[in-house]
């Protein structure tokens, strides 16, 4: 199998405003990224943010303005597409309608004059490697195959020239929720099974966090962040990826400050030296965020708690829970996690205390994570 | 086809209530319907009618004493001119064929870059032909006519064929065609390792059948009945084309030749139905295709 390596790649494209200026666009911004050798890699990000086309990058189905896509050693920038080894499954699945999913399969070694009885060896070889009830679509074209069998016979016509590279864009997403499930843990069976390197674009965090061995958080052209799940969940790298990543997501409040307080409308947090020192500047806008999980709870005052009202009780009996959306003095909302049988309502009043060890601080203005939990990611030059 | 599968295991119909909104459009929609039809009715009528009924003031609509003597003079006039009448089906049926298979031909091999590929002027070289469609075939007429003649085709199949080639609309009809065929699809076919040229013949050529079903019909149907080109293309006898051969047949003031002419255009019908009855279900299937994405 092959280690793909991405050095800065960009993409740019050049639009002309009435006025006759001629602006850069960027779709692919300074990308560095190792997909290392039988590694998933999976990146989520908005859409737009450029992660198709980065995709498409690496199978050459579109140039990159700058920058080189090596495979092992060798860059590939100018190979053909069919000689880089890739396997690739579309979000339409992109199956050929004339043909049976028989056919589909074979065209690949029907283009190259392999025989018909190693073509069948090949078809019966995916056709066991994809389980029960795939034989049964060979004879079908798509147009009578359901989403689902359409999606198997995509899968199929991947994996059946032996790929050294999978890239899957958004391979899921076309089918129902419950097949979803399905089919993604299917998938990760797969994909374990053949270590072949995968990149695999989705929308969906959990996709992303059941299939990527690490997750690329793409914004505007750009890679956020590259790391593990439960890395990327503790340590985000800016407010961006902090809110990107985690359900429901982070929100933010507004604080700044004082002394070894951190002061917002309507709490306060103690903090440590260390912090505070890291955040140094009085003036600084700053921006608290913290996960539901952390956010302590009472429905009496005591100290280090702080009034707030609770706007919405979402119950979410899969997770166990109920979130409490609540907000202090000023309408920001922020999320709690109660038991399932939390007995109060809509317009109560609780007491909430933010766990000072478990809080993140972003520079308001950079977006740059300052804090995050009991890590110092950054530390002011005083 | 997976209609059969989703019926619901329960015998019978189920009663469908007929609104008022219904009938309404049932009804506009039959009115048109035989509107339509009406000058096809008049003209298999007229091909019957006795020479009395013809020259009957006010003409009637449905022949009353329907004979076949029409037929017998439309023969008897085919077999008194000097070019065998057969030479006239020929020509029409070799020219409408030729015209119909290069069309597509032509129309999908154009339509395939402008619908797919990008390159500078692709817009502008589309609107140029598109914009041909505006322009009536009437106002051609005369410089296509000295084109031909100062190529020296006049009175030759060319002058009659190469010209009906040119057609934009079959262009339009096929890049329309094309264009919602997958990007993804083409791109698939380009990873597993065809080239341009595979992707053409055996992607999008398998794809476009129903839509040459609908340019055949068109084209067949407007080349068949052309009179107009013929007849300042041709000049020998041998050249002409049916609709061209029934002008002459009615020609002169001969009163019996009349109800041979509409026994004629009768005739000359024919084919253009049974053309159009053999391609019209591909047409629908060429508007579900359309509809169908990935």
């Amino acid at each position: 199998m092959v280690t793909v390596r991405l050095e800065n790649i960009e993409k740019v494209f050049e639009q002309k405003a009435p006025n006759g200026e001629v602006s850069k666009v960027y779709a692919l911004k300074n990308i560095n990224l190792t997909i290392n050798d039988g590694e998933t890699i999976a990146v989520v990000g908005p859409s737009g943010c450029g992660k198709s086309t980065l995709l498409r990058v690496i199978a050459g189905l579109e140039h990159s303005t700058s920058g080189n896509v090596y495979f092992d050693d060798k860059v590939v920038n100018e190979v053909e597409p069919k000689d880089r080894g890739i396997g690739i499954v579309f979000q339409n699945y992109a199956l050929y309608p004339h043909y049976k999913s028989k056919g589909n399969l074979s065209f690949f070694f029907k283009l190259r004059k392999v025989k018909e009885e190693e073509i069948n060896e090949r078809v019966r070889i995916t056709a066991e490697t994809l389980g029960v009830g795939f034989e049964e679509l060979l004879n079908r074209k798509p147009g009578q195959l359901s989403g689902g069998q359409q999606q198997r016979v995509a899968l199929g016509r991947c994996i059946i020239k032996e790929p050294t590279i999978f890239l899957l864009d958004e391979p899921l997403s076309n089918l129902d929720a419950k097949l979803r499930e399905r089919t993604r843990i299917e998938l990760k069976r797969l994909l374990k099974r053949f270590k072949v390197t995968t990149f695999y674009v989705t929308h969906d965090q959990v996709e992303a966090v059941t299939l990527g061995d690490r997750i690329a958080v793409m914004k505007s052209g750009m890679i956020q962040q590259v790391a593990p799940y439960n890395e990327i969940y503790k340590h985000p790298a800016n407010m961006f990826v902090a809110n990107f990543i985690g359900l429901p997501p982070m929100k933010f409040m507004n604080v700044t400050l004082k002394g070894q307080k951190l002061v917002g409308a309507g709490f306060e947090v103690e903090i440590s030296n260390e912090v505070a020192k890291a955040i140094g500047d009085e003036s600084r806008k700053l921006a608290l965020g913290i996960r539901p999980e952390h956010v302590q709870f009472k429905f009496e005052k005591e100290a280090g708690y702080y009034p707030a009202n609770i706007d919405v009780i979402e119950p979410l009996p899969n997770e166990g829970a109920n979130y409490l959306f609540f907000s202090f003095q000023e309408n920001v909302e922020t999320i709690t996690k109660a038991d399932l049988n939390f007995d109060g309502n809509v317009g109560d009043t609780i007491y909430v205390h933010l766990d000072p060890a478990k809080i993140y601080l972003f520079d308001a203005d950079t977006e740059e994570a300052i804090v995050t939990q009991d890590k110092i990611l950054s530390v002011a030059n005083a | 086809m997976s209609a059969k599968k989703r019926k619901a295991p329960t015998r019978g119909k189920a009663v469908e209530r007929i609104t008022t909104g219904q009938i309404v459009i049932y009804a506009i929609l039959t009115l048109g319907a035989i509107i339509m039809s009406l000058p096809i009715v008049y003209m298999i009528s007229t091909a019957f009618k006795p020479v009395t009924e013809l020259l009957l003031y006010p003409p009637r609509f449905l022949v009353r004493v329907p004979t076949t003597k029409n037929f017998s003079d439309l023969a008897l006039a085919m077999t008194s001119t000097d070019t065998p009448f057969i030479r006239y089906i020929f020509n029409s049926a070799f020219v409408s064929t030729i015209v119909v298979v290069g069309t597509i031909i032509l129309a999908t091999l154009a339509a395939y870059p402008l619908a797919k590929h990008k390159f500078p002027g692709r817009e502008f070289i589309f609107n140029l032909i598109i914009s041909a469609l505006m322009i009536s075939g009437h106002v051609t007429m005369i410089p296509r006519y000295l084109v031909i003649r100062n190529t020296g085709w006049i009175d030759t199949y060319y002058a009659l064929i190469i010209p009906a080639l040119a057609g934009s609309y079959g262009l339009f009809l096929m890049k329309q065609f094309i264009e919602p065929i997958p990007n993804e699809m083409l791109e698939s076919a380009k990873m597993d390792g065809a080239s341009e040229w595979k992707i053409f013949t055996h992607i999008i050529l398998p794809l476009c059948k129903p839509a040459w079903a609908t340019l055949s019909i068109f084209t067949f149907i407007g080349t068949w009945n052309d009179f107009f080109s013929p007849l300042i293309m041709t000049t020998s006898d041998s050249m002409k084309t049916l609709p061209l051969a029934m002008r002459t047949i009615s020609d002169g003031q001969n009163i019996a030749r009349m109800g041979a002419a509409a026994a004629g255009s009768f005739l000359t019908t024919i084919p253009v139905i049974l053309v159009f009855i053999f391609f019209q279900r591909f047409v629908v299937e060429t508007m579900t295709y359309s509809g169908m994405k990935g």
